[in-house]
């Protein structure tokens, strides 16, 4: 009797831990959270990409990431779900880079195509290599003025956003990108997230295309 | 006499029929790309749970470019201060749009007093909670030295608000900075996001950024 109801217990509980472990895993996945040691872990990560320690690391909600701050007044953000640190200096130095080529950039395209006075690009940085970085594009308002067939249309908006990848050179590995595109036929979006390792690819741009008016 | 009085009447029509054209044709300009200056407009940014919400900030400078060009509340643990558009964008974010208060045009004098209004929301704690939380004792308004807590939506909507522009919220209590405890409910908890502050209550003026 005292066995059987020792074994219940055990069973009981191993059930409990796994349900447990298994709503752990799912928070961590959904929002990079980890309870208690989530904090500690996220600072010395941060702490190492910095190479000073963090005075204060506390996690943000709203956005799902946990953020340090420095003596110096910076600023660093961990996402640990998708293994990236966001470093807004970084970013604000290859943004201010970016904006320098851009309008060289655009002048290589036919002038039919008009693209915004200027534009910006995010970076995140690898959590196991720092001197792996990845780039978002943003390229909202590129107009097309010749007259093509709506199926072209539907074409264009990843074929151009390819082009100026290509163009961009492979100092930048862009992973992810948001365009807006318009032409005789309408007005296309293309959205990728840049929380992956891989490059873009006109495959990948043709099947996130949409059209949106 | 009543021949010079339907000329008269004549002119006033083409004059109002070329004013309508005019404006028209200006509000119907291409919804991807205007112009600067856009200090004083709202925008916002998709990114915040799971991309459920978006996040909102009011552009300070005339572009993005310009330095420090948001006023944003910015998160927990942050306060209303003036920003960098990579601070605002965050990270692996949509940019949503460039919004407007419903009926009105923001001229250079409209967009310097929302950004003065705006300016003196500077310091003022984040709050994820309520749009707005204060204490303005026996005031009739809400004064920005009233106010303990703001949620990014709720800096935009003061601003706007204080200078009579309706964000959101019932017809007689739409009033944020109105010291009124049915307004302050109308305010609270999640009634108004940012999402709904943009897609509902807000005139949509351009999907491209501020340049």
């Amino acid at each position: 009797m005292l066995k059987a109801r020792l074994r219940l217990k055990s069973i009981i509980i191993v059930i409990l831990l796994l349900t447990g472990l298994a709503f752990c895993h799912f928070i961590y996945t959904t929002t990079g959270f980890v309870p208690v040691i989530g904090s500690y872990l996220a600072a010395k990560e941060m702490s190492k990409y910095k190479q000073e320690p963090a005075i204060r690391t506390r996690y943000d909600i709203m956005n799902f990431q946990y953020i340090s701050n420095f003596t110096d007044g910076s600023e660093l953000k961990l996402r640990p779900h998708y293994k990236r640190i966001i470093d807004n200096n970084l970013s604000e130095e290859i943004n201010k880079g970016f904006g320098e080529i851009y309008p060289e950039l655009v002048k290589e395209f036919p002038e039919n195509l008009t693209f915004p006075n200027s534009t910006f690009i995010t970076t995140s940085v690898d959590i196991s290599d720092h001197n792996m970085l990845f780039h978002l594009i943003y390229l909202l308002g590129v107009e097309n003025k010749e007259e093509i067939t709506k199926e072209e249309s539907t074409k264009m908006p990843a074929r151009i956003a390819m082009q100026f990848v290509e163009k961009l050179g492979k100092d930048f590995k862009v992973t992810g990108i948001q365009m807006l595109y318009s032409d005789q036929n309408g007005n296309y979006e293309i959205w990728i997230s840049h929380y992956t390792s891989e490059p873009i690819s006109y495959e990948k741009l043709f099947a996130n295309t949409r059209k949106t008016k | 006499m009543n021949k010079a009085k339907s000329l008269v009447r004549k002119i006033l029509i083409c004059w109002m029929a070329l004013s309508c054209i005019i404006i028209t044709s200006v509000s119907i300009s291409n919804d991807v790309l205007a112009a600067a200056p856009w200090n004083g407009y709202a925008i916002y940014r998709s990114g915040v749970m799971w991309n459920l919400n978006d996040h909102a900030g009011l552009m300070d400078g005339n572009t993005m470019n310009s330095n420090n060009p948001v006023l944003h509340a910015k998160g927990y643990g942050d306060t209303v201060k003036l920003d960098t558009w990579i601070n605002f964008t965050s990270d692996d974010a949509l940019f949503v749009g460039i919004f407007k208060p419903n009926n009105c045009t923001i001229t250079p004098m409209m967009a310097g007093y929302f950004t003065a209004k705006a300016r003196e929301l500077i310091g003022i704690p984040y709050n994820v909670l309520d749009q707005i939380v204060y204490d303005a004792g026996s005031n009739y308004w809400v004064y920005p030295e009233d106010i303990s807590h703001l949620r990014c939506d709720g800096v935009v909507e003061y601003v706007y608000e204080w200078y009579n522009f309706r964000v959101g919220g019932s017809d007689s209590n739409w009033n944020i900075s109105r010291n009124l405890l049915a307004n302050y409910w109308e305010h609270s908890a999640f009634f108004i996001t940012p999402r709904k502050q943009h897609t509902e209550l807000l005139t949509f003026v351009q999907s491209g950024v501020p340049n």
